[in-house]
């Protein structure tokens, strides 16, 4: 077979030979490999999903404004909600370095149980409704201009998640009740961050980015996966 | 907590992963989508056996128990039990939220719902065998019982080897470890559960397996925090002796009271076993009749906040009527369908960005070799050029050449400056070659190094012509056929090229063809003669002397190359064709 009288690379002799079809456990190498080949890695856009393990599934919004309204296929909606309400039922703004967010009505919504007709300033722990569905909102960390709405009684997003995240600047994966996403376990932080239009992470303890071992901070892209001791997740295209 | 599977993967036909849920008494569970959208939970079970499978269990169906869908082997020797997804917390997730305990009418509740489910299975001859408060799932205000008749599935050695963790021997009844033992070890461990859920703690706790398996074997619980309606409730049902304890989860339903639903945050009355809404009838109110939603705000208040936080469906702390999905007032006769707008499902699938080649796999396999190995593969490869370009100079000597009419002092100088051309523009397309076989695209980054390495080369050149007192116009075609170019820019006026020309048309050259990519193993073929014509062509265009050598100096350069680097076999190649194809699958 070698008949160049070259020295193949390892790769190329029979005692490393990869399988000519890999075994379906290694597919997360697919990760991996696109990492390698950024041509074919996807920038974070607006909206993603941010699947952590053991803890929770969540929608991300990065814009400062958004539309709420019925799940229905063909339909451009930031947070779309399985619910009996109309296609645009309400908008979500955030204004200001501290993140006010108002919710303009654009059709029934209650706020606090209160029929709102004009944009309202929403406060920690504040109770939406749109229709049948019901969220609740709360900025949970103080310095974080990011926000997040829990889906209570029955309400659901479509494509399912747990909670919509309303990122701002940073989003921050902890043990503490302050954290926008908050897991039951040993210590570890991991801080989500916009930087000149694209999504990094930093973590205070090494984890796995994509195949790459011992990273403490890195570049998100779709299909990215961050795997540490206590806090896994990876992100996905909505 | 770490899984075997992420997001995007799929070791089960049909099914894509999102992501992991937590880790159950017999292996990890996965939260995943079917092919057409459906919400199932994954549970991925090692080295079950096939033959043993008993197709009862999966057929029973009871609102407090989490549905089975199906069990799956693949050909990994993984089995999968596809199930019924919880979106809401486990009671272990609960307790571990209310540390002090739950309110008396969650905790009944709770129970009820439970002992619902339990009761079903031993309706239906099985044993739990594993009944805890991390097998027991909330969702949208339905409490449902989990992990069921996975002992019964797995051979005993694998259940010995799984079960004995830490947390699970609390709710072992004593005469677990005798090995004799019926359903009254559920009753037990529902006990045990009761009791957890009314003051948070379990009533055997100990630092070690040893030390709680002694406290269940000898210590009498302490029920002195108990709230007195459930005292004798648990005392039975944590009798040391099974024969002593309630013989049916129904005669314990009766002595534990029943919840007020309306003072639970949120959680749905269980299908009662029939035979105690028989036997309670009479004994005392199982329930207040079903209220409207007026009465029930007026007794809500009660609710604390943390009941607000825990439990999603909780009914929000509010004065007023909220509507949901589960107390909106049915107005006529004809039911509400919620969401009665068709919603169509859209599974969301991943965006396919490019299809891939098995070059781009290639690559990922030349990033595994080490410096060392390429410096070896290099060198190699830089001796074949020196052996190709004294060929290939010989080849253009004898067919061309000698047809020139050249003496033999011009015929030596043209030889050595022609297999130093070639030689020396093999080397720096080798070099480049090696340093970028395992980097894909930058393509214009890499044109523009190429076209820097060549405006270098081609002053070499001129410079090795120089010194060897060629002159260029012995070769050099007189008839213009380059219309396009201004006569300044062919020579100098002594008849020579100028540096300035030979380095910005050679650095053209070497910038316009990607020359680079038939320096590496990652190529179609080992010979591309279709490419070297194309980059002789580019030669011809550019005025780059003498002409119409060098378009055949090119030609031979690139082939020159392509004979100094080993590419992959053809079957190496189908390898990386397969792995480029299978790549997507689990997207697709």
């Amino acid at each position: 077979m070698n008949t160049t009288g070259i020295k193949r690379p390892l790769a190329f002799t029979n005692s490393t030979r990869v399988p000519a079809v890999p075994p379906k456990k290694f597919a997360t190498n697919y990760a991996y490999f696109s990492r390698t080949n950024k041509k074919i890695m996807k920038a974070v856009s607006d909206r993603f999903l941010m699947w952590i393990d053991a803890v929770g599934g969540y929608l991300v919004c990065l814009n400062n404004q958004l539309t709420i309204g019925q799940a229905r296929p063909g339909l451009n909606i930031d947070i779309p909600l399985a619910a009996d309400i109309t296609s645009k039922h309400a908008r979500l703004k955030r204004q200001g370095k501290e993140g006010d967010y108002i919710i303009e009505p654009l059709s029934e919504v209650m706020v606090q149980n209160k029929r709102i007709q004009s944009p309202t300033l929403l406060h920690d722990g504040d109770l939406i409704c749109l229709g049948t569905a019901q969220l609740q909102f709360t900025k949970p960390h103080p310095l974080s201009a990011s926000a997040r709405l829990d889906l209570i009684g029955g309400s659901r997003t479509n494509p399912y998640a747990d909670a919509i995240l309303l990122m701002s600047d940073t989003l921050i994966i902890g043990n503490n009740l302050a954290n926008h996403v908050v897991y039951h376990g040993e210590d570890h932080q991991i801080v989500l961050y916009q930087q000149d239009g694209k999504l990094h992470y930093r973590s205070d303890q090494q984890v796995n980015l994509d195949g790459v071992t011992n990273q403490t901070a890195g570049e998100l892209f779709y299909g990215s996966q961050v795997k540490g001791e206590r806090i896994s997740f990876s992100l996905e295209q909505v | 907590m770490k899984f075997t599977y992420s997001n995007g993967d799929t070791p089960l036909d049909g099914y894509t992963i999102k992501r992991g849920l937590g880790r159950g008494g017999f292996g990890e569970v996965y939260f995943a989508l079917s092919d057409v959208g459906k919400e199932v939970a994954l549970k991925k079970v090692d080295f079950m056996d096939a033959d043993r499978g008993d197709n009862l269990i999966l057929n029973i169906n009871h609102p407090n128990l989490v549905l089975l869908y199906d069990i799956k082997h693949t050909d990994e020797h993984e089995s999968w039990i596809i199930m019924e997804y919880m979106s809401g917390n486990c009671l272990r997730d609960v307790l571990t939220k209310h540390p002090e305990g739950l309110s008396i009418d969650d905790a009944a509740a709770w129970f009820f719902s439970i002992a619902s489910g339990v009761h079903r299975l031993h309706d239906n001859g099985y044993v739990h065998r594993d009944l805890k408060p991390g097998n027991v799932f909330f969702s949208e205000g339905h409490v449902k019982v989990g992990d069921y008749g996975l002992s019964k599935l797995i051979s005993y050695s694998q259940q010995y080897n799984n079960t004995r963790t830490i947390g699970t021997c609390r709710y072992m009844a004593p005469e677990i470890g005798r090995g004799n033992y019926g359903r009254q070890i559920d009753i037990y461990a529902l006990g045990i559960i009761l009791y957890e859920l009314l003051i948070g703690d379990s009533p055997f706790d100990g630092e070690s397996d040893a030390e709680i398996l002694t406290k269940h074997l000898t210590q009498q619980p302490d029920l002195s925090k108990v709230p007195d309606t459930f005292r004798s409730a648990i005392k039975k049902a944590l009798e040391k002796d099974p024969e002593k304890r309630y013989q049916t989860v129904v005669e314990m339903m009766l002595d534990v009271p029943a919840p007020n639903y309306q003072l639970t945050s949120g959680i749905h009355r269980p299908q009662l076993p029939e035979k105690y809404i028989n036997q309670s009838e009479g004994k005392q109110p199982a329930d207040s009749p079903p209220s409207t939603t007026a009465e029930q705000d007026a007794s809500n208040p009660t609710n604390s906040i943390e009941n607000t936080l825990t439990n999603p469906t909780t009914t929000p702390l509010t004065g007023s009527y909220i509507p949901t999905l589960t107390n909106v007032p049915l107005r006529d006769p004809v039911p509400v369908t919620p969401a009665s707008k068709s919603v169509q499902y859209t599974p969301p699938l991943p965006d396919r960005v490019s299809k891939l080649k098995w070059t781009d796999i290639a690559i990922i396999d030349l990033q595994t070799k080490d410096r060392s190995q390429r410096f070896s593969e290099l060198t190699s490869s830089m001796i074949r050029a020196v052996i190709g370009a004294a060929a290939s100079t010989t080849l253009i000597f004898g067919v061309y050449l000698t047809n020139q009419n050249l003496t033999i002092v011009q015929t030596t100088q043209w030889f050595i400056w022609l297999i130093s051309v070639i030689m020396l523009s093999s080397w720096a397309v080798l070099i480049a070659g090696k340093l970028w076989e395992a980097s894909a695209g930058e393509e214009s980054t890499k044109r523009l190094v190429m076209f820097s390495v060549g405006a270098g080369l081609g002053a070499l050149q001129l410079a090795i012509g120089n010194f060897l007192q060629l002159d260029f116009s012995d070769l050099h075609s007189k008839n213009s056929y380059w219309p396009w170019v201004l006569e300044q820019w062919k020579f100098s006026a002594g008849g020579q090229p100028s540096y300035i020309h030979f380095a910005v048309f050679t650095g053209l050259l070497f910038g316009c063809c990607r020359w680079w990519l038939h320096a590496t193993p990652a190529r179609n073929s080992r010979y591309d003669l279709l490419a070297a014509m194309m980059f002789a062509m580019v030669a011809w265009f550019l005025p780059v002397a003498p002409q119409p050598l060098m378009p055949g100096i090119v030609v031979f350069t690139t082939l020159v190359i392509q004979f100094s680097t080993p590419n992959y076999s053809v079957a190496e190649r189908k390898e990386f064709e397969v792995r480029a194809n299978t790549w997507w699958q689990h997207v697709e």
